[in-house]
């Protein structure tokens, strides 16, 4: 973690070079396409500079450490985005500021509203398992495959490293609600999450490209949001996807405004930026994420549309639910069990 | 004391008591060194573990002040809504604190803790169910909500587990918006829960688990390893005290922890902890001891072996020539002169060796020479001693010749007189016959007076010479037997008191009492003694008197009898020769008073055989006084103070007589003739009389009747008196039995003295032998009835005896014929057993030739000599035809 926020660090420098107005940006890796960033730097002579986060919580000690300052855009899940609303470091973003929000589809744009416009959607999707389809020969259809299926330990897992995908991936499994707040509920999920320790190799995003350890043979299976496994997928065809039958947790990707970043304006025109069809469409067919802009959808082309992995299905949705804010006694517990966990995997084996 | 012990003693004096100062000196040594080392030892050893745990408290309070002053952590405070902190800041918060778990394995958990006691993050290594707790209780709670300090070190229970932990808390401040913290407003602590593995570890390393580590908390409490877990303890407050003072003042002290004596050290280690290291005294110093009993076990083996050593040296180098040296010095004194020692040595007992040998072989060659004149000494000696011993040896001759030419005479005198006697008793027995006859012839008569007078005064000069001959000879007998004076003076009374009747003398004898009743002299000899004086004295006084005085000295134990007379006296010269034999006082004495002149020669060789002596007092022509000391008396018996009635002297005079009213003898007897005779011997003496005839009969009548006497035949059918005899003692039967028996070889009284017989009485019975016996045996106190002869007299004249003899005389052709039948038959025994019995009744019966030639037969029937019974029976039939014609 240290060193990814080094990188960072490097990062940040290696842009900060021209006179222009910079609109700094947290965002995920590779989660934004470069054709946008390289159209918007050239469209309103800006610079953008990106910092990534690996998972949620990493973002949050950036933004906790630098109490909201430093960034001008944060690119973070709904449910998330409520926290940093309470901590009152987000600026509500008007509909004047950003016209495009129009084209967003009424189901997102309702939470557009109920995050008092601090949460413009940006993509949404689900959790799903990816999978090496030549060493895992029984077919991963569900979480309970992936959680308690016996495995032998050759079969590497990564999860990702965010403690509500974790636990709430395995509550899942167990036949619960990931926003359950019985804590000797989430505990036996902690504990269905110690038993896979074997198993597991690591937490944290998939690597998108050919270095990733999916395709170098270092892992077999992971938890993974379903754009980036669509895309791994489309690199190597050993690798399978699926939306677990059970259900799974959805997200909703914001782009939100810092409440102290300097460059307001800058970063209402690139949300506005963002939310042209056009580019939304661009987007979705970069990343295979399903996008919030219902006008984008007639660029974007019908294999990805009717792709149930990018525009999940009715059955399936229904089926899934969004992360909701837990109470505080819950979420510590769920930090307290990822943390362990990660502690576990990281001590050397004695 | 030998040379060997004062050497030993020396050897001991100079080595072991040295040695054994040394080895004690060294003992001490080692053992306040080792023990000092032993003390360095626990020191360091408190000194390492102090250091180990304060090491240890730093840097984990290091990395307490570390994570506590973390921008992190001062992030996470800072976030005031749980929600918000918990979702923004707690697993940034959680991440830190699982590195610092990373890096401190012994931490147990990360915790951040509210002013309220509420856990508001946690990290824990452990997979573990995740409970939430208040902490308001804890004790680390309580001590931190009231300690000035914004740190501490708190040993408290970890309730997860039960065990003892470390809690490293640091106080968490409210920031204030301008990012300064108050110090008096606390938001939390910062609590690290710390296994104290290490700790224990460290009070766990001990040499040899040789003692207790403890350590001290401030509220007097006491941890110490209990199996790699720390585990509290309350100590006695006064311990407490001692450590406190031991580790302030770096001293140490001694108690009895847990029944072992242990030395305790202490040192201080900051927040309030004490360090304290009990050893125990035995563990600290067993090295300490391995060393000193080495010490000691060296020092006794280097005293023994120098003792040994040096004994064995000085032994044989000083003592063992020495003692060879006197080895042979001691032969040499005992005449070995030859002996030489080996000279092996040249040193000093070399030489005296051979200085001993130069003095041994001259002192051989000087014996050499003495020897020499020795045996030419030896050799005179032997010379003059041949020559001495042909000389003496001829004096014995001459000797022995001179003693057998003596003896001879005496021999001759002896004979002579003998042969003198005999013709002379016939002389004076012719001639006292032809006085008796009586002579009208006054001459003739006169005449042979005198050759009677001449030849009685020849018999007397004969029985002296013969008396003397015998003393000369040393053939007199002497007896020593109680003897009454009394008595002894009666007979000399009688045979004197007639003589100097005839004499007109008056013959007194004067007592002085007391006297002894008896003592045991020769009563023959003192007679012949005292007679002999008295005699003298009547015969050499013509008027006046002869007085004997007879006194005795108890307090010398002596007899004094004094012979006083009143005749004619001798002179000095003739009573110095009185007692010379064949010496008179006068030839005219011969003359005037007869006499042999041997009398008094033959008295005084008595008086000495009886240990006596004799004085002669006497004046001329007025008397002799004669004094016989009978000295030192033996056996006196009964000092009287008058003359005792003496039996003796009425013996003479009257009649003795048995009655035996009253008493009850068994006879055991098979020859019928031998029954009557017996019968008749006691029939007149009133005696029950039970007659048997054999054994067995006797046995059984001696056991159901009470006798007086038992005479018993030795020789009887059925069981014989021998057997019956012994039986009877067995049966513890006492009463006196008296064998009779014709056999009275000294064998057969030997046998029957065995068997239990009383005495024995031969056959043929000697009627006065019988009496007398029956007289000791049963008249011992009853009346004396019968004089033995009477008796004998009576009983041969009694009417039964002569028809005894007679029915003996019918009886005697019967017996023959039985003898000759059955000797032609061969049956020896029958004839053996007849003449048995013939030869006891024929005795019996005063038929001495038939009881002779019976004996005869008995002796070669029991021989198996058939031809000599053959002569022998021809021989009894004479004499039986000879008895019968006499009779």
């Amino acid at each position: 973690m240290i060193k990814i926020g080094i990188a960072c660090f490097i990062f940040i420098t290696s842009f900060y070079v021209s006179a222009k107005t910079t609109l700094v940006v947290l965002n995920w890796p590779d989660y934004l396409p470069p054709q946008i960033i390289k159209n918007f730097e050239a469209q309103y002579d800006a610079s953008i500079t990106q910092i990534y986060f690996e998972s949620d919580e990493r973002k949050d000690y950036l933004l906790n450490t630098h109490q909201g300052e430093n960034y001008d855009v944060v690119v973070s899940s709904m449910f998330r985005a409520k926290n940093y609303q309470a901590n009152n470091w987000l600026e509500s973003v008007s509909q004047t500021d950003i016209p495009n929000i129009k084209h967003v589809s009424p189901t997102w744009f309702k939470e557009y509203k109920n995050s008092d416009q601090t949460c413009v959607p940006y993509v949404w999707g689900s959790i799903g398992i990816i999978y090496n389809a030549d060493v895992v020969k029984t077919p991963m259809q569900t979480w309970a495959h992936f959680f308690t299926d016996p495995l032998s330990p050759n079969i590497r897992i990564k999860l990702l490293s965010d403690s509500r995908d974790v636990i709430g991936s395995a509550l899942i499994s167990l036949g619960y609600s990931a926003n359950e707040e019985n804590v000797d509920i989430i505990n036996s999920a902690g504990k269905l999450l110690f038993n896979r320790l074997e198993n597991i190799d690591s937490f944290g995003a998939l690597e998108l490209s050919e270095r990733s350890l999916l395709i170098q043979d270092k892992i077999t299976m992971a938890m993974a949001y379903n754009g980036d496994a669509m895309l791994l997928t489309k690199l190597d065809n050993r690798l399978k996807f699926v939306v677990p039958k059970e259900g799974t947790s959805l997200w909703l990707d914001c782009l939100t405004v810092m409440k102290k970043s300097k460059n307001k304006k800058l970063a209402y025109q690139f949300i506005n930026f963002i939310h042209e069809p056009k580019n939304a469409a661009h987007i979705t067919k970069s990343l295979y994420y399903a996008s919030t802009n219902e006008t984008a959808k007639q660029y974007i082309p019908k294999e990805i549309l009717d792709d149930p992995q990018v525009y999940i299905k009715k059955e399936t949705l229904d089926r899934s639910e969004f992360y909701k804010i837990l109470k505080p006694v819950v979420q510590k517990n769920h930090q307290t069990i990822y943390s362990q966990l990660n502690f576990l995997l990281d001590k050397p084996k004695q | 004391m030998k040379l060997k012990t004062k050497i030993l003693l020396f050897v001991v004096l100079i080595l072991f008591f040295p040695l054994a100062i040394l080895g004690l000196y060294a003992y001490q040594q080692t053992k306040t060194h080792a023990d000092t080392q032993a003390e360095i030892y626990q020191q360091y050893e408190l000194d390492q573990k102090t250091v180990s745990i304060k090491h240890y408290f730093d840097s984990h309070l290091a990395a307490l002040q570390l994570l506590a002053k973390s921008e992190i952590v001062n992030q996470y405070i800072q976030i005031e809504n749980p929600t918000d902190r918990y979702s923004i800041a707690l697993n940034s918060l959680l991440k830190a604190f699982s590195n610092f778990a990373h890096a401190y394995s012994d931490f147990y958990e990360i915790r951040i803790i509210t002013i309220e006691g509420e856990e508001d993050a946690r990290f824990n290594p452990r997979f573990l169910d995740n409970i939430n707790e208040n902490e308001v209780n804890t004790n680390w709670f309580k001590v931190m909500s009231t300690s000035d300090h914004n740190q501490a070190l708190i040993f408290d229970e970890n309730r997860d587990n039960d065990e003892t932990a470390l809690y490293a808390i640091h106080k968490l401040f409210k920031p204030l918006p301008s990012g300064l913290q108050l110090n008096q407003a606390v938001w939390g602590f910062l609590v690290i829960t710390i296994e104290p593995n290490l700790i224990s570890k460290v009070m766990i390393e001990s040499e040899a688990d040789s003692g207790i580590s403890l350590l001290l908390t401030p509220n007097q409490q006491a941890f110490f390893n209990n199996q790699e877990q720390l585990e509290s303890k309350t100590i006695p407050h006064y311990m407490y005290e001692k450590l406190l003072e031991a580790a302030n003042k770096d001293t140490d002290f001694s108690l009895n922890y847990k029944n072992e004596d242990m030395i305790f050290k202490a040192n201080n280690l900051d927040f309030g902890y004490y360090l304290a290291v009990g050893t125990s005294v035995d563990k600290l110093y067993s090295n300490t001891r391995k060393l000193s009993l080495f010490t000691i076990f060296l020092t006794l083996i280097m005293i023994i072996t120098a003792c040994i050593i040096s004994y064995y040296m000085i032994t044989r180098t000083l003592l063992n020539p020495l003692e060879r040296l006197i080895r042979v010095s001691k032969k040499v004194a005992n005449g070995q002169l030859a002996v030489r020692i080996n000279i092996k040595r040249e040193d000093e007992i070399g030489q005296l060796f051979e200085s001993f040998n130069k003095m041994t072989a001259s002192l051989e060659s000087s014996r050499y020479s003495i020897k020499e004149y020795q045996t030419e000494l030896e050799q005179r000696v032997n010379s003059r001693t041949l020559a001495l011993q042909s000389a003496n040896e001829e004096l014995i001759q001459s000797r022995q010749e001179a003693e057998q030419a003596n003896e001879l005479k005496s021999r001759f005198l002896a004979n002579m007189s003998h042969e003198i006697r005999t013709p002379l008793t016939a002389i004076l027995g012719f001639t006292e016959h032809a006085l008796s006859r009586g002579t009208e012839d006054l001459e003739n008569r006169s005449l042979l007076q005198r050759v009677e007078k001449n030849g009685r005064h020849l018999l007397a000069l004969i029985n002296d010479i013969l008396d003397l001959a015998k003393i000369e000879s040393g053939k007199l007998q002497v007896e020593n037997i109680p003897t009454s004076i009394f008595d002894i003076m009666a007979d000399i009374e009688t045979s004197c008191a007639d003589k100097a009747h005839d004499k007109d003398l008056d013959f007194k004898i004067n007592y002085t009492y007391p006297i002894p009743e008896t003592f045991n002299i020769d009563p023959t000899r003192l007679k012949q003694i005292l007679l002999n004086i008295c005699s003298n004295a009547i015969k050499f006084t013509k008027k006046g008197s002869v007085t004997v005085n007879i006194n005795y000295y108890p307090s010398v134990n002596n007899l004094i009898v004094e012979i006083i007379d009143t005749g004619i006296g001798m002179s000095a010269e003739e009573v110095k020769n009185l007692f010379n034999p064949f010496i008179q006082a006068d030839i005219s004495t011969t003359r005037n008073f007869g006499g042999t002149g041997l009398g008094l020669a033959i008295t005084k060789y008595l008086a000495e055989i009886l240990n006596c002596e004799i004085f002669v007092q006497s004046e001329k022509l007025k008397g002799s006084r004669f004094t016989l000391k009978i000295k030192a008396l033996n056996n006196v018996n009964n000092l009287v103070d008058e003359k005792p009635f003496t039996t003796k002297a009425n013996n003479a005079a009257k009649k003795e007589l048995l009655n035996l009213k009253n008493k009850s003898i068994l006879l055991a007897e098979d020859n019928p003739d031998n029954q009557t005779l017996l019968k008749l011997l006691i029939e007149p003496l009133q005696a029950e009389l039970e007659v048997v005839e054999n054994g067995l009969l006797a046995v059984e009548h001696a056991i159901a009747e009470e006798y007086d006497l038992i005479l018993m035949d030795m020789q009887m059918p059925l069981m014989g008196g021998l057997e019956a005899t012994s039986m009877l003692r067995q049966a513890g039967i006492d009463t006196p039995i008296i064998a009779l028996t014709a056999n009275c070889m000294q064998a057969d009284l030997d046998q029957h003295k065995v068997a239990g017989c009383t005495m024995t009485l031969a056959k043929p019975i000697d009627n006065t032998a019988f009496y007398k016996m029956l007289r000791d045996y049963l008249a011992n106190d009853t009346e004396i009835d019968l004089t033995i002869d009477d008796l004998d007299d009576k009983l041969k004249n009694s009417d039964e005896y002569k028809k005894l003899v007679k029915q003996f005389e019918g009886s005697l052709t019967q017996v023959y014929k039985v003898m000759v039948d059955n000797h032609e038959q061969n049956n020896l025994v029958v004839v053996q057993s007849e003449a048995h019995k013939l030869k006891g009744s024929a005795a019996s019966l005063g038929f001495p030739d038939l009881s002779f030639i019976a004996s005869d037969i008995e002796i070669s029937a029991k021989a198996n000599d058939t031809n000599e019974v053959t002569v022998k029976l021809n021989q009894l039939q004479q004499a039986m035809n000879k008895a019968i014609k006499d009779s």
